[in-house]
């Protein structure tokens, strides 16, 4: 397997072989990443392959600092939100209520991965990137105040509201599973 | 991945289970990537070719249009071989020059005149003091120097020209009797190049393809050429071609071999163009392989239970409470040999421009297949893996890819098209003239197929097909 430095620097010379060498190190995990915020599977496809056109395009800004997977991530995540913003789909982020934390349901660690995606994917927008940019990505409020043009008080409402509704849609989940044992 | 200080339980739950997730990617993505990449590249570069190759071809047209021999009345005038060259010197002596085609620099050095030949000798000792009296001499001997070229009469003669005679040549105003040598260098040196060029314009040295010489002073001229093509067909993939919504194929390769023979005339236009068109005959074959992407999408469907006791029973209602969507690629590998046999009809446009014997120039221009067979025969096409399609959920799913890769692949027996096709010319030829009517011609081409004949339900290739001619030129008159 070819090492990171001439991986990068076989994609800077602009060699096919290395820049697939790349892509099939770090598309299968960024796959989910596009997948969490666009609404559709064909939708994060479409950004993963814009994701990364732009990767190979601004490699050179890569300086050795931090992982290389955090920088593809960065780029990823920056890409996504571009796409979002290019389609007005986050536009109606607003700050409107206040909403209490309620109890997270147990039992929550056996679901699997496609359905807590499942599960965020069927958020709205607005509480869907905050929630991804915060909870999954890592992003302080007020880094994703300036990624998103909002203000953190609007960022920290956001979440919250995520949190409610992926709450009330997990405790749904368990009832019904619970009636389907029953039966 | 950051860890906060108090996380929400919830957050720790999506971020254990998410942050790292993996999944698999359809093929498509990195072709898609790829085309991005390359056409990125392509552009890049087209900017510094673009711009270099107008340069380079600006320079080579102004270089050989501001050739010296246009803009110098002798040279230009003497391109024919029967030209006698007379020199008047103070229109009292006249000295006569048999330029012959026979004789070259050395053969104008020794000119059938003793006088001439004496009187250059003597100039050439003449002092170089001379010199600085012409410059300071304010009693100049005017000095009027004419070279006439006839080419009604083979034999040399003797001729008087008045200062005030049209047929002055070259006329240089106040030229001293001591810049005598300078003239004749310089006379020496007309002669020869003007000779020089009669000689090279008597070579058939026009270029291929099919073509005679291109002088603009020549008149026009009619010429033919038999050649034969060997071309190697090769695919390339169009941008963004598809071949369904859920379907794609990736990279072929292809082995193939074109060969074709014709017959075509020319006609030779000023400024070293010609207009040729011709007919010919060729065949190709080419295999082709690819490989075929289907998107299968499968839905998994989440149950939920009622049961309804009534006086009557039990009723259990199923119903759906989630879906669950899985895309799955499934590959098949294909691979036909295609046969083409065509009778074409090049129109091709070509600018050449002749360097004594050789020629070299470029050739563009449409070809025109007139008829076209087709023939296409598998020689295996094989899914790699077939998904298991019955479920009880196939009907509420709108995947009709399922329906599709539930039928056994047919594999299509030969088929014949039969089309009308327009193909792109684009060459560089260079050819070499044996005789004054006769030249050999070698070519480096490339054909477009604009459109490849239909096959089945594959559109999304263009051919082309670079390869080498070689021709045998004749001129006609």
């Amino acid at each position: 397997m070819t090492d990171e430095k001439s991986l990068i620097e076989g994609c800077l010379k602009g060699h096919e072989s290395y820049q697939y060498e790349l892509y099939k190190r770090f598309a299968g995990r960024m796959m989910p990443v596009c997948r969490r915020y666009a609404g559709s599977r064909e939708d994060a496809e479409d950004y993963l392959q814009e994701a990364f056109i732009k990767i190979f395009e601004k490699l050179n800004l890569y300086r050795f600092q931090g992982s290389l997977e955090g920088w593809i991530r960065t780029t990823v995540v920056h890409v996504c939100l571009n796409k979002l913003r290019s389609r007005k789909l986050y536009g109606d982020i607003s700050e409107d209520f206040h909403v209490a934390d309620t109890h997270t349901p147990d039992g929550m660690q056996n679901l699997g991965e496609q359905e807590l995606l499942t599960l965020i994917t069927g958020l709205p927008v607005g509480y869907r990137t905050v929630f991804n940019l915060f909870a999954i990505d890592g992003f302080d409020h007020a880094e994703i105040a300036d990624m998103l043009g909002i203000s953190e008080g609007t960022s920290r409402s956001q979440l919250a509201k995520a949190r409610m509704v992926l709450r009330k849609a997990l405790a749904e989940k368990k009832t019904k599973y619970s009636h389907a044992d029953k039966a | 991945m950051l860890i906060r200080h108090n996380e929400d339980d919830l957050d720790k739950v999506f971020r254990q289970k998410l942050y790292n997730a993996e999944e698999e990617t359809p093929l498509h993505l990195w072709e898609g990537i790829r085309q991005q990449n390359t056409r990125k590249r392509k552009t890049f570069v087209w900017w510094w070719v673009l711009p270099t190759a107008i340069l380079t071809m600006s320079a080579v047209v102004y270089l050989l249009h501001n050739d010296h021999s246009r803009f110098n009345p002798i040279a230009q005038i003497a391109t024919d071989k029967k030209t006698q060259t007379t020199i008047v010197f103070n229109s009292e002596k006249s000295e006569t020059i048999s330029a012959g085609s026979t004789k070259g620099k050395e053969g104008l050095k020794e000119t059938e005149n003793p006088r001439l030949t004496e009187r250059i000798r003597e100039l050439e000792e003449q002092p170089k003091f001379n010199r600085i009296n012409y410059s300071n001499s304010k009693n100049k001997v005017p000095i009027n120097k004419t070279l006439e070229l006839s080419n009604s009469n083979s034999e040399s003669k003797e001729s008087y020209i008045s200062p005030n005679s049209d047929e002055i040549a070259v006329q240089e105003p106040d030229l001293g009797v001591s810049s005598m040598d300078s003239i004749v260098t310089k006379t020496q040196t007309l002669l020869s190049q003007a000779l020089q060029e009669s000689i090279e314009q008597d070579v058939f040295s026009g270029g291929l393809p099919f073509i005679g010489p291109t002088e603009d002073k020549v008149p026009l001229r009619w010429s033919m050429g038999l050649y034969y093509a060997l071309a190697q067909p090769m695919r390339i993939k169009q941008p963004n071609a598809q071949r369904g919504a859920y379907s794609q194929f990736v990279d072929r390769t292809q082995l193939g071999l074109s060969h074709g023979a014709g017959v075509m005339l020319s006609y030779s236009l000023p400024w070293h163009v010609q207009i040729s068109a011709g007919i010919e005959y060729q065949r190709f074959h080419e295999r082709h392989d690819w490989i075929d992407s289907t998107l299968v999408q499968n839905k998994t469907y989440v149950f939920d239970y009622d049961t309804t006791t009534t006086f009557t029973g039990t009723t259990i209602t199923q119903y759906v409470i989630d879906s669950v969507e899985t895309n799955e690629w499934k590959t098949q590998s294909n691979s036909r040999i295609n046969r083409y046999s065509s009778v074409n009809i090049p129109v091709l446009l070509s600018w050449s421009y002749p360097f004594k014997k050789y020629s070299l120039g470029l050739e563009v221009g449409p070809v025109f297949r007139v008829q076209s067979i087709y023939n296409g025969e598998f020689v295996f096409a094989n899914w790699q893996s077939l998904p298991p399609t019955t479920n009880i959920w196939t009907e509420a799913s709108d995947a009709s890819s399922s329906v599709l890769i539930s039928k056994n692949y047919e594999v299509p027996t030969t088929q014949v098209y039969r089309n009308w096709r327009t193909d792109l010319h684009i060459g560089i030829h260079q050819s070499y003239s044996i005789t004054s009517r006769v030249a050999t011609s070698l070519s480096v081409q490339t054909r477009i197929m604009m459109n490849e004949p239909r096959t089945a339900g594959n559109t999304a290739h263009r051919i082309i097909q670079p390869g080498l001619r070689v021709g045998l030129n004749y001129l006609i008159k």
